[in-house]
């Protein structure tokens, strides 16, 4: 069961999108890539599964349990952060994408944390997140990525 | 866009948001009882914060506990300010609080 905690953060965008394609951009490296700081994640975000969101040189950032998973509205990680000395208390990070209208959703992040932590830590998520969320919503928005096919690898030469 | 600057343009919707950068999620009780105004004045306020989605709703039982939500304003930094240039941009923003708090001190 989540706790019911209040949440500590909760931001939200409006992106012009469908959930479903929302849902790809938080959930497959190749479209995280391009907005979460060059970080990949994975996992198969069915409930009960590890996930793991990943450094651009490969070093695991965040692990966690996929605490609730049903596609493409909701989302609930665990969510620790191993390599920080102390190591914070796990925090729950839920992303809510609800449809608003036409092509329209509205993306509900919250940050939950049932043991406190420190200032400097949730500052720095004060700072992450914004840029992260309107990152998504400019990639979801201008179609990098997804209107636009992924560029295949040069050819060989043939000679 | 226009509804974010419209909203910011206020002193005291301003201080609001002030208020809840120091300590999130606050109740329309809470925020009245230091901003010395009428619970009607600051819901007002509150519901134009809302519209301009500057701030984020959660109910808790009866309450309504309020967010900020600095999402817009960074979706309007996006516009004017590219990715790397932002980075600067809060470099110096960094520095000038640090020499404005240490001035103060």
């Amino acid at each position: 069961m989540v706790k019911t905690t209040q949440p500590d953060t909760v931001y939200v965008t409006y992106i012009a999108t469908t959930p479903k394609r929302c849902w790809t951009a938080l959930t497959q490296s190749k479209l995280t890539s391009q907005f979460f700081f060059g970080r990949t994640v994975e996992s198969s975000w069915q409930k009960g599964s590890p996930w793991i969101l990943r450094k651009p040189d490969g070093g695991a950032d965040v692990r966690g349990v996929v605490l609730e998973s049903d596609p493409p509205n909701t989302l609930v990680l665990s969510w620790n952060i191993d390599w920080l000395d102390p190591k914070p208390p796990e925090c729950l990070v839920t992303y809510l994408i609800e449809p608003v209208g036409n092509e329209i959703v509205r993306l509900t992040m919250t940050e939950t944390h049932p043991t406190p932590v420190s200032e400097h830590l949730l500052e720095g998520g004060r700072r992450g997140w914004p840029m992260i969320l309107s990152g998504l919503k400019s990639l979801l928005e201008t179609g990098q990525g997804l209107a636009i096919p992924t560029p295949s690898p040069p050819e060989e030469p043939t000679k | 866009m226009d509804t974010v600057f419209k909203a910011l343009s206020g002193a005291t919707r301003r201080q609001l948001l002030d208020r809840l950068h120091s300590s999130n999620g606050l109740s329309l009780g809470e925020l009245c009882a230091e901003m010395g105004m009428t619970r009607q004045a600051v819901a007002k306020h509150l519901t134009l914060l809302e519209a301009a989605n500057l701030v984020v709703v959660r109910r808790r039982g009866r309450e309504k506990l309020h967010y900020l939500n600095p999402v817009p304003i960074t979706e309007i930094a996006d516009r004017w300010i590219g990715k790397y240039e932002r980075h600067k941009v809060r470099v110096l923003a960094d520095l000038k609080r640090g020499l404005e708090e240490r001035s103060d001190g």
